[in-house]
């Protein structure tokens, strides 16, 4: 702002140097010099305010890495504060909160922010909590700090003022509160108290919950009934009340502190409405279905209430720890009975009070009387505004003797605070009359007989085991072990696996007896090698008819004709017909012809040792296999 | 072909011997004097001196013999019934019907065992039923309920080989309905004892009888569990888990505990 007005300031004194043109040159000379002046003036004062706005921006060129700030500063007893923790940048852990032993802190989770402005990012993390003060005063919220980078660093502490709630103006002026009672603030040891929590509301409220009502070892608690709600008025103002009721009994003597009860609600927050906005036909319909305001959590806190046990005095003889109000009364079944019959002692113990310690008072002796004890029965009440209960104990009485008889007196003690001493009371005298019994009669005791035939039932008199054994069995396994295990595994082996080969056999056999000449072509070149190996004689003639007899078998057996009697040409036929290639056929053709030949001895000049070679078993055996190779192929 | 078939008939045959163990073994008895020779096998000797010994009422005595032939590898539903007895009558009643279990389990139509567990088990202090299957289970597969595990093995032996040996005749005698018929009665009667024979192998519910006189069961592995409830010597449970250290057990009533192995005799 200084900066424009300077700026201003300066183009107004342009404008009137422009418009001095045209004056006298000393007259000028003046007024240039005063709007220089003015001009220096005009500077000094921005430089003045550039440095005044200047403070600003160089603190937050050295920003506070973290900083704690609360909603408010000024709160009451039973509301709460928001406590935010932001730190620049990522830390390394959550921050450390100072110590706050004047308020409960609940966390609120964190929030994480990030901006971009002018091309750099920066980022920062809010840590949220919930403080609420747990006793009037101001209280200093310490630095809050934590670890960036390896630096630690820590915020500005800053004071919190907690009023009381009488300070805000009474509890008529809060929407919310909670209050708890004690029905008297000096009981004796034992004595039943009264401990009555209100959750007063008159705006609309959520889910509630009580989350701590916790009274420690010292004292007994029991739950009276259900949460009773109702409505009520406080100086003119309608509560919507919520009311719940404990009976406590303490159990020592002395200052004994009932500590503050937590209560977490959701309350509707109305959403503030802009001034110049006008209300809208939808209004009214957030409001119907609930979406007129957003929901917070409240968390409300009572007093602590602190209670003056004060000790019971010594006990007399017959106390068993009752305090409270009791009675006890006595009532017998039947006045008039005879001796053998029974009757139903009645003892009722009932009152207000510790009633979990109700025991059975003392009975007198009745030594007139057989008594049979019964189970008592007992109920306690929780419903009513205090704990009350009831113990009924049963004798069954039955006279030994005629006569007047009597029931004495059955007393009760216990300790009244109300009166703040130990009192008695005790049962009326119960006056019975006993006749004497009639005739009795005679038990018939006899054993146990059939009903037809009349003959005694066998009794069972003793029962044992049977005797052991001693057969031989008792010394070997009975799971086969050494070659009773191999034999029973060969057994179970063997069956199947002769089978199969049993039934191979029976399937080639079937095939032999199908297809005559397939057992001459599946034996034709085991044969022909066979006979080929023997020793032949040279090349003689003897030889070569023994080769071409050999070599004319063997294709007879493979190509399942007759070979003996095959010409060379025959064969040479055969044998391409058969998948053989022509130059081979061809070669056993003239082997064949020369065998023949030679058999007859007319190839005995030209009978080359190449002749003699292929009549040997080499020469054969090599001819033989490369025919079947052939065949076989050509099969395959 | 016929010498093949001879010889199929041979081979059975020459297995056969060991399906009757009874003619094989040696008589020992009590009746010898004391100058005839002692029995060749130690764990004849075992026996006779245990029967001796439990004679004479000395069972922890018996006991240990009866074990030695054990460790020795015999296993048979006569020891067991003994050592049930003399087990019974040492006072371990948890031992006792352990050993009944395993008699019967290898002499499932022995009626003295069942006999002798009946007595024993009316020492047991708690009052659950001892883990049996159905009865309905118990009528259908009869075969496998009254048959021993031993006697199950020799039955799938024995009908496998007739089964094969008829399948074998049948190449030759094609027509034959009763060759057919046969053997589909043996293919299902093997089957059945086959199926009956993995169930005893594989599937056979593991049953743990209490030893000491009365042990805790926790909610979990481990001595600081919380102890749900407590058994007594000679209970019967059914075992559903086991641990190197802790076994799991449950009552018929669902309820189910964890108990040291130790306190536990399995018998299944």
């Amino acid at each position: 702002m200084g900066l424009k007005s300077a700026g201003r300031a300066l183009n107004r004194s342009r404008c009137d140097a422009d418009s001095c043109r045209g004056l006298p040159g000393a007259m000028r000379g003046r007024r240039v010099a005063a709007a220089a002046w003015i001009v220096v003036a005009l500077v000094a004062v921005a430089v003045a305010a550039a440095s005044q706005q200047g403070q600003q921006p160089r603190a937050a060129r050295s920003p506070e890495k973290i900083q704690a700030t609360v909603d408010r500063n000024q709160v009451a007893l039973g509301s709460q504060i928001f406590l935010t923790i932001r730190i620049d940048g990522s830390p390394d852990a959550p921050p450390r909160l100072p110590e706050l032993p004047d308020f409960r802190v609940v966390s609120r989770g964190q929030r994480r922010d990030m901006q971009w402005i002018n091309g750099r990012s920066s980022n920062s993390t809010s840590y949220n909590y919930l403080l609420i003060p747990t006793r009037a005063g101001a209280f200093e919220i310490g630095p809050a700090t934590a670890v960036i980078n390896g630096t630690e660093v820590g915020s500005l502490p800053f004071t919190v003022q907690v009023t009381g709630a009488e300070e805000q103006g009474g509890e008529r002026d809060r929407d919310l509160f909670v209050t708890a009672s004690a029905s008297t603030e000096r009981p004796w040891q034992g004595q039943q108290v009264i401990y009555t929590w209100r959750f007063h509301s008159r705006v609309p409220v959520g889910q509630g919950s009580i989350e701590s009502m916790d009274f420690g070892n010292d004292v007994v608690v029991e739950d009276l009934g259900e949460v009773r709600q109702f409505s009520t008025a406080i100086d003119g103002v309608q509560y919507s009340v919520n009311e719940v009721r404990k009976a406590l009994f303490p159990q020592r003597s002395g200052a004994l502190t009932l500590p503050q009860t937590r209560m977490r609600v959701e309350v509707q927050v109305e959403q503030p409405r802009r001034p110049n906005r006008r209300r809208s036909l939808f209004d009214d319909f957030d409001s119907l279905f609930g979406g007129g305001g957003r929901w917070t959590t409240k968390y409300l806190l009572t007093e602590p209430l602190t209670l003056d046990v004060r000790p019971l005095p010594p006990a007399p003889d017959g106390w068993n720890g009752l305090v409270g109000e009791f009675d006890i009364r006595a009532s017998l079944s039947r006045r008039e009975l005879q001796v053998g019959q029974s009757a139903t002692l009645e003892v009722q113990v009932a009152g207000a009070g510790n009633v979990q310690l109700l025991a059975e008072p003392g009975f007198p002796e009745l030594p007139a009387f057989k008594i049979y004890p019964d189970q008592p029965d007992s109920s306690i009440d929780r419903s009513g505004r205090r704990l009350t209960g009831r113990k009924v104990f049963r004798r069954a009485l039955v006279p030994l003797v005629a006569g007047s008889l009597d029931i004495p007196p059955i007393d009760l003690v216990y300790f009244d605070p109300e009166r703040g001493e130990y009192a008695a009371h005790s049962t009326n005298r119960i006056d019975l009359d006993v006749a004497p019994a009639e005739d009795e009669e005679e038990l018939m005791l006899t054993e146990s007989v059939a009903p037809t035939t009349g003959k005694v039932a066998v009794r069972i008199l003793a029962d044992d085991i049977l005797p052991i054994r001693r057969a031989a069995a008792g010394m070997v396994s009975a799971v086969p072990r050494g070659w009773r295990l191999w034999a029973w595994t060969a057994c179970g082996v063997l069956p199947p696996l002769m089978y199969f080969a049993l039934l191979a056999h029976h399937r080639r056999e079937r095939r032999y007896a199908a297809d005559a000449t397939l057992r001459r072509r599946q034996r034709a070149l085991r044969e022909a090698l066979s006979a080929a190996r023997e020793p032949g004689s040279g090349a003689g003639p003897a030889s070569a008819a023994e080769a071409s007899r050999i070599v004319r078998r063997y294709i007879g057996d493979k190509l399942g004709i007759e070979g003996a009697a095959l010409t060379p040409s025959e064969a040479e036929t055969a044998l391409v017909r058969a998948g053989v290639e022509g130059g081979l056929a061809d070669r056993c053709r003239e082997l064949l012809e020369q065998l023949e030949a030679a058999r007859y001895g007319l190839t005995a000049a030209e009978g080359g040792s190449g002749l003699a070679a292929e009549m040997g078993t080499e020469g054969l055996t090599r001819l033989i296999e490369t025919i079947d190779r052939q065949i076989r192929g050509r099969v395959a | 072909m016929r010498r093949l078939v001879l010889l199929v008939v041979v081979g059975i045959a020459a297995a056969l011997p060991g399906f009757s163990q009874d003619g094989e073994l040696p008589v020992v008895t009590e009746t010898r004097g004391a100058g005839e020779a002692p029995p060749a096998a130690e764990p004849a000797e075992l026996w006779v001196n245990g029967n001796a010994a439990y004679e004479a009422g000395d069972f922890e005595r018996a006991v240990v013999l009866y074990r030695g032939m054990q460790d020795m590898g015999v296993d048979n539903g006569h020891l067991h019934y003994n050592l049930g007895s003399a087990y019974l009558r040492a006072g371990e009643l948890g031992r006792a019907i352990a050993s009944y279990r395993r008699s019967l389990r290898l002499l499932p139509r022995d009626e003295d065992a069942l006999a002798n567990l009946t007595f024993a088990r009316r020492s047991a202090r708690d009052e659950i039923a001892p883990p049996e299957p159905p009865a309905l289970l118990r009528t259908l597969l009869f075969w496998h309920y009254s048959l021993a595990p031993a006697e199950v093995l020799r039955g799938v032996v024995l009908v496998g080989a007739a089964f094969w040996g008829v399948l074998a005749v049948r190449l030759y005698r094609r027509t034959s309905e009763v060759l057919r018929w046969s053997a589909a009665c043996l293919l299902v009667v093997g089957l059945a004892l086959g199926g009956s024979l993995v169930a005893h192998a594989a599937f056979a519910p593991a049953v743990a009888v209490v030893l000491p006189q009365e042990i805790d069961l926790h909610a979990a592995a481990g001595e600081g569990s919380v102890v749900r409830f407590r058994l007594h010597a000679g209970t019967e449970i059914r075992i559903i888990e086991q641990r190197p250290e802790w076994i799991r057990i449950e009552l018929p009533d669902g309820q189910r505990g964890w108990s040291k192995r130790e306190y536990l005799e399995i018998v299944e």
